[in-house]
């Protein structure tokens, strides 16, 4: 069996896992840790694909021509590190604020109380 | 498999795993620590993979920044959470103020240690023991009774004696909840039987520090508060 | 509303299905050995990467940095509002655990420091760095006492030298996109590269204070009911 096929298994397994979690766990701050998972899933299949020659891309010597790994979507997806966990964190104040309101952090008491 | 497919394999064959394991965990905590194992495990597979700068930002930023936020913002700072179901004698708000018995009991403690509790409240037992397994709450008191309230998840500490009435179908009330609750005319008392037990304070998990300092401070002999306040509420010297 | 229980499963299904069909894909195989071999050469410094993010997609990064801060924005501006903790004195008083985070603060702001410095030679570069610096500032937030921490390190001048290097940041790379760039030098010099060094310092410092700022929020706020 091809490595790489092996490794893109796995890794949309790990997708999957953080999307179970977000739909069946009722804790708030369960289904964030879920989402934070599911993005590291995704930035792990940008690097994956970038995987030729196992090699660092960065060249010693300007005249020698070598083959390394792809430089291009390793740095399309490390902007894309930051910026997840900034947006993350985002999310983390509006659950704390409607955590304070609701005084309760559970998914189906919220929606009892959204009632009244 | 040749030789450095086979460790790009391993490496990434410990993320799921690690995942896995990060959603079955009841405390937050517990959760928030499988992350950090998440983002190493992430950062040793593109290492493996030839991209040094990401594995560099992910091991700083996956691994050490978000753990070290999450961490200090769930911990508690200089007080600790307590949170209490109403029951008269023990805990009850009358008017604006809480007052009973494990209220000073507390409050004292918390004077001699410099932290200090801070108390919220719930409306049914069974969101404040949830809220205890998962930690959010570092103690519970109430009507919680030491031989049936126990559990792994949670540890008891005794504090005063009382008594148990227990049903055969496995039903059973403390003595306080039947004077003064709302259970008073429901509960049949000819048909159960009397045994001892204990109402105690719930603690969570990680607060195992707390529980021996409050142990050895309801047990020691020169300490008069625990005494004094057994007498104020309840007329026992014992 | 409630949700009922099928909606679940039938979005748990629908996702095996686009995963097996995206399993099944296979990688593309255009001859991309050599990419890494031409972009350096164009650009002038050995680490590819910096010189991909920060000169051959640089639009792309100016408009992440900008996402970065309006989202840093966004929690500041519901962080600031109520609620606030009174600064209590430190979180550790054992003299072990305070020597070893001023350790490890200190190591972490150096490598900020080093990464952001000679991002183009070697691997690093301006995110790595403002991530480091950020934490460096978390663990010594979290020793010192509150307030006298607050007096000579307080965030009125970082916040306005956060907002103005987004300025610079924009401003350098219109340069870039007009053509206007520094000679090259030598090859793996630390002055190599045209803009690219002023780049990295200036998203490291952006980061750096962002994080910083939005650390100090989460510290002083209080938490969860």
């Amino acid at each position: 069996m091809d490595i790489v096929f092996l490794a893109r298994l796995l890794l949309l397994s790990v997708i999957l896992i953080g999307l179970w979690g977000v739909l069946y766990k009722k804790n708030l701050i369960m289904k964030i840790i879920a989402m934070d998972i599911m993005n590291t899933g995704a930035i792990s299949l940008f690097v994956l694909s970038s995987w030729q020659r196992s090699r660092a891309p960065v060249i010693a010597d300007s005249t020698v021509k070598v083959a390394t790994s792809d430089p291009v979507p390793q740095a399309v997806i490390l902007t894309a590190i930051v910026v997840g966990f900034s947006v993350l964190a985002l999310l983390v104040v509006y659950v704390m604020d409607l955590s304070r309101y609701f005084h309760t952090l559970d998914t189906d008491r919220i929606q009892e109380r959204w009632k009244s | 498999m040749t030789g450095h497919g086979l460790l790009v394999v391993g490496a990434v064959l410990l993320m799921p795993v690690m995942a896995f394991f990060t959603l079955r965990e009841d405390h937050i905590l517990h959760a928030i620590i499988g992350r950090g194992m998440l983002g190493i495990a992430a950062a040793i597979a593109y290492a493996f993979m030839g991209a040094p700068d990401v594995a560099v930002t992910e091991a700083l930023m996956g691994a050490f920044l978000v753990t070290l936020l999450y961490v200090v913002v769930f911990s508690s700072g200089e007080e600790f959470r307590v949170g209490y179901v109403e029951l008269p004698m023990i805990v009850s708000k009358e008017a604006e103020k809480l007052e009973g018995f494990a209220v000073d009991l507390l409050t004292e403690f918390g004077r001699k240690i410099k932290v200090k509790p801070n108390f919220v409240s719930f409306e049914s037992r069974q969101a404040l023991l949830e809220a205890v397994r998962e930690g959010y709450m570092d103690m519970a008191i109430g009507p919680f009774v030491y031989p049936f309230d126990e559990s792994d998840n949670y540890l008891t500490l005794p504090i005063i004696e009382t008594r148990i009435f227990k049903k055969n179908g496995g039903e059973w009330i403390d003595l306080l909840s039947l004077m003064y609750g709302p259970e008073n005319r429901t509960f049949d008392r000819a048909s159960a039987e009397m045994e001892k037990g204990f109402y105690s304070v719930l603690l969570s998990e990680d607060a195992h520090d707390l529980k021996d300092i409050l142990f050895s401070f309801m047990g020691d002999e020169e300490n008069i508060a625990v005494p004094e306040l057994k007498k104020k509420y309840f007329g026992v010297t014992k | 509303m409630r949700i009922p229980f099928d909606i679940r499963k039938a979005y748990f299904a629908a996702a095996i299905v686009v995963a097996v069909f995206l399993a099944i894909i296979p990688d593309t195989e255009l001859g991309r050995e050599y990419n890494a071999f031409l972009i350096a050469a164009k650009a002038g410094i050995p680490n590819t990467v910096t010189a991909i993010y920060l000169e051959n997609r640089l639009y792309d990064t100016m408009f992440e940095v900008m996402v970065f801060s309006i989202s840093i924005t966004g929690a500041l501006y519901f962080l600031k509002k109520e609620n606030k903790f009174q600064l209590h004195d430190s979180l550790f008083t054992d003299p072990a655990t305070i020597i070893i985070f001023r350790g490890c603060a200190m190591l972490s702001f150096l490598s900020a420091c080093a990464l952001a410095a000679v991002g183009h030679l070697s691997p690093g570069g301006g995110f790595a760095a403002g991530v480091a610096f950020g934490t460096s500032m978390v663990i010594q937030s979290l020793i010192s006492d509150r307030n006298h921490l607050s007096n000579y390190l307080s965030m009125e001048r970082p916040e306005k030298l956060e907002k103005s290097s987004w300025i610079f940041i924009l401003a350098i790379s219109l340069l870039t996109f007009s053509e206007i760039i520094p000679p090259d030098g030598v090859w793996g010099n630390l002055l190599s590269g045209g803009w690219i060094p002023m780049l990295n310092i200036l998203i490291a410092i952006k980061v750096g204070l962002g994080t910083w700022a939005l650390s100090l929020g989460f510290l002083d706020h209080k938490w969860i009911f």
